[in-house]
């Protein structure tokens, strides 16, 4: 309920408290109103459709306080060159950053891990010395390959290829790839050649074209469904996907990871380094590089106690299953089930459709129908 | 805590940065990075989720008033919680009741109103249920009844009095008369949560019913938190804990792990009170059907149902917004839970009692209509008493008194609130079923109801105003994009 219904009901409480009397007017016929003059804005972040499903009875809740949980993974498919992360989160974003905010950035992140809170970074820069954490380069120019521990390449079609081909000969570290929206046509190729991961950064994926009018969701959901395709029949030797961009807070987080997401791309540390200060005060980089550490620390302590409160002991356990929406857009666009019915929107179109067939004889075949079903489902985008 | 000037700045200033970036600027989530950077805590929140969807706006009742000339007071609005397996019952004059709020999630002035409003409520015929919540129960709640003061011993009166001085003189509410606080006229479920914020035995031998809580919609597989800022030393006496500390209840009961052993729980608090008092079990609205079809199989009385939007006192906020399902898109799991069980069993007395995002007349009528026999409240008690939604109730600072003790609440004035807003309440139930042709409360059903969105209509399977349903609603989508496709070569 937002804030503006429960004023509503404030005002309408209080009329009884006053009179003791019936009202004159119904109350959810006020928000009703409210809620159809803002139907432009409706369904705009689909994120606060979707909600995860608790464990108590039938599936016994871990405790955050006195259990652990595990966040740790890996990067990487070759057994000897995995790089771990003790929180599956590689900062990444496009802020720019100035050498103070860099300098504050490289001293949080070692201090997180040496607290075992260790997370990776991603950047043009050259890796710093004296780093303890991971550090993916994003590479534009093969020869000035520094000493990474990993690399982040930007898709450009067949030269990327060219460029794995050519870093795998004097690099074994992991090669993440950023593709963009047209990643379901050539993740498999990526794959093929010894890719270690996929980064969709949604925020770009969803301003092209291709992906005019969806959300984050969708992104996540046909960049799993690419990787789930290349390991059809085989299992997964470890090829992650790297979800950046509209993942930035944990409850986000845990859906992007329950919608298949192995790791998450994580801006906000960045904004923290980049913003840094009071505004009233001179820039601190002890105090610039707490912030940041708290902010991680508290960021962990969130994504501990969501999967333990779904009832998993691990992170990375999440799955679609454990997640419903109480939109069929997002239904749509995350092939999430509605809440209540325990079905996506497609399962109930699908049945009905069948039904409908068959009670009006109509004759189509199994390529008609998801014609139909799809045109269904674009009505509803 | 509350805010910190520092934590404001900290988060326009990344407001700022953000907007320079071209982006638009999350201010709510903008002030939770802030105070994550600030104390590198996880942050809390209260009251109820910001569930986008919460149905109860989307169904109309079918030609019923909520206001009528007419005199409809003989309509049945009673409620009977218990002998499924209970000797006894606890019958309510209202269908709803007040939810769960301990003692220390909220102060001590706004128990007293609620105990003082529903008292005279009791007097003037309307007895009302109250829920103790799960941080225990204050001494007058215990032992205000008179024979649950026969077997104390003239020390323990003592001692039961002196705490009660300490609370009174504590929240400079001394004038109160003793005896009047010592009389408790209304019935008095208590929970049984998995922290056991309950020191003497009484608590659980004197109630008129236990709820086994195992989780409420605001923080589903969590555990109860009251921040270290709220246990004062009394609060602390009162639960048998450290004060000033944060009291984190464990996520689940440590007996209480599976099936088996809710029915273990259940039999050994039946025997406990000689099978006399209703037995109830909680739980947040989540995997319902499955939860559901344990509670009925553990000789419950009844189950209690909390949706997302289910108020709390704390709760990470994460956790409040992201666990559960709402409330209305539970019905039909629990519908589905309690036929397929009595298609095999015979009827009895189970009931079910459904909290989250109900506070008015239509509301609970919708929701007992969807299958409901009473509901519960909790923010609609705290709005009668003067809150002002500012959310603040896991810190200390609830400028009306309610949850913080800035200021001081004025018993009188809200237990005149309570009185009336639960008076009118029922008034305008009985107006909504006479106005229906219907003699009872209870007897409001689906066809009363109708709805006017689609995904309303999925989850509640209710109809559309003009008689339709999401069936037809889907088979016309389906013939629209069948003739768009032209795969008949003729219009459907």
């Amino acid at each position: 309920m937002r804030l503006n219904e429960k004023a509503v009901i404030r005002k309408s409480i209080l009329e009884l408290c006053n009179t003791g009397l019936p009202r004159k007017e119904s109350t959810d016929d006020v928000i009703r109103t409210i809620r159809e003059k803002s139907r432009s804005e409706k369904e705009g972040n689909l994120w606060e459709y979707i909600v995860a499903l608790g464990a108590q009875l039938s599936r016994p809740p871990f405790d955050p306080y006195r259990e652990k949980i595990k966040l740790a993974t890996k990067i990487g498919r070759k057994g000897d060159q995995k790089i771990s992360l003790k929180i599956p989160i590689l900062i990444y974003g496009e802020f720019d950053l100035s050498q103070s905010s860099k300098d504050a950035l490289n001293l949080a992140l070692n201090n997180l891990d040496d607290n075992r809170s260790t997370v990776g970074l991603i950047s043009r820069d050259e890796p710093c010395d004296e780093r303890k954490y991971p550090h993916f380069q994003i590479l534009d120019d093969v020869s000035k390959l520094a000493d990474p521990d990993g690399i982040v390449l930007e898709y450009a079609g067949v030269k990327t290829e060219e460029k794995i081909e050519k870093i795998r000969k004097e690099f074994d570290g992991p090669i993440i790839v950023e593709v963009d929206e047209y990643f379901s046509y050539y993740t498999g190729n990526l794959l093929e050649l010894g890719v270690d991961g996929i980064l969709v950064n949604t925020d770009n994926i969803t301003k092209s074209e291709k992906y005019d009018g969806k959300h984050a969701i969708a992104v996540i959901h046909d960049a799993r469904l690419a990787i789930n395709e290349f390991y059809r029949g085989k299992e997964n030797d470890g090829a992650c996907l790297v979800v950046a961009g509209d993942v930035n807070n944990a409850g986000k987080m845990v859906k992007a990871a329950g919608l298949g997401a192995d790791v998450i791309g994580y801006d906000t540390s960045l904004l923290i380094a980049r913003v840094g200060h009071h505004s009233e005060n001179f820039f601190d980089e002890e105090i610039t590089a707490q912030k940041i550490f708290n902010h991680m620390i508290a960021t962990k302590s969130e994504l501990t106690g969501i999967p333990a409160a779904i009832g998993y002991s691990d992170f990375h356990n999440l799955s679609p299953s454990d997640f419903r929406t109480s939109s069929i857009k997002a239904s749509v666009q995350g092939n999430i089930p509605l809440e209540g019915v325990d079905k996506t929107y497609r399962n109930i179109v699908e049945e009905i459709l069948e039904e409908h067939i068959n009670t009006k004889n109509i004759s189509v075949n199994q390529q008609e129908k998801q014609k139909i079903i799809n045109l269904v489902m674009e009505g509803e985008n | 805590m509350p805010l910190h000037k520092d934590i404001m700045n900290f988060r326009w200033d990344m407001a700022k940065v953000v907007k320079n970036e071209g982006h638009v600027a999350d201010l709510k989530s903008l002030l939770l990075d802030a105070q994550k950077a600030s104390d590198g805590l996880v942050p809390y929140a209260s009251l109820g989720a910001h569930s986008q969807n919460d149905y109860f706006s989307n169904m109309v009742i079918n030609n019923a008033k909520i206001n009528s000339t007419q005199d409809y007071s003989d309509v049945d609005s009673s409620l009977i919680i218990g002998g499924r397996y209970s000797k006894k019952i606890i019958k309510t004059d209202v269908p709803f009741s007040v939810a769960g709020m301990s003692y220390g999630s909220i102060k001590l002035p706004a128990k007293i109103s609620m105990h003082f409003a529903l008292n005279k409520l009791a007097k003037n015929g309307i007895k009302v249920l109250m829920n103790t919540g799960e941080g225990g129960a204050l001494p007058w709640e215990v032992y205000g009844t008179e024979k649950s003061r026969e077997k104390l011993s003239k020390t323990h009166w003592d001692s039961i009095l002196q705490f009660t001085d300490k609370l009174l003189k504590a929240n400079h509410l001394e004038e109160i008369d003793i005896d009047e606080l010592f009389t408790r006229e209304y019935p008095l479920v208590v929970q049984y949560a998995s922290g056991r914020f309950w020191k003497d035995p009484a608590y659980l031998l004197n109630a008129d019913g236990i709820e086994i809580k195992i989780g409420q919609g605001a923080k589903i597989g969590h555990g109860g938190i009251l921040p270290g800022s709220k246990v004062t030393e009394l609060v602390a006496e009162n639960r048998g804990i450290l004060a000033h500390k944060p009291a984190h209840s464990p996520s689940r009961h440590l007996d209480i792990l599976g099936p088996e052993d809710l029915v273990a729980k259940v039999l050994e608090l039946r025997e406990l009170t000689n099978w006399e008092i209703p037995i109830i079990v909680k739980v947040g609205a989540s995997r319902i059907y499955d939860d559901m079809e344990i509670i009925l199989k553990s000789y419950a009385d009844c189950a209690t149902v909390d949706g997302l939007v289910g108020g709390t006192g704390a709760a990470p906020y994460e956790v409040r917004e992201d666990i559960g399902i709402n409330t209305i898109a539970s019905l039909r799991p629990i519908r589905d839970a309690i036929n397929d069980y009595y298609e095999t069993h015979d009827k009895d007395g189970f009931k079910l009692v459904v909290n989250g995002g109900i506070w008015d007349s239509e509301r609970i009528a919708k929701t007992i209509a969807l299958g409901a026999n009473g509901v519960g409240i909790g923010t609609g008690f705290l709005l009668a008493m003067g809150c002002t939604l500012i959310q603040e109730c896991h810190t200390d600072i609830c400028p009306a008194g309610i949850t913080g003790s800035h200021e001081k609440l004025d018993v009188e004035k809200s237990a005149e609130g309570i009185f009336n807003y639960i008076k009118a309440t029922k008034i305008e139930l009985q107006n909504i079923a006479g106005s229906l042709g219907r003699k009872k409360i209870e007897d409001i059903e689906m066809t009363d109801i109708s709805v006017n969105d689609l995904l309303t209509s999925i989850i509640s399977e209710l109809p559309f105003f003009d008689g339709t349903n999401h069936i037809s609603k889907i088979r016309s989508k389906i013939d629209n994009s069948i003739n768009a496709l032209n795969l008949q070569g003729e219009k459907i």
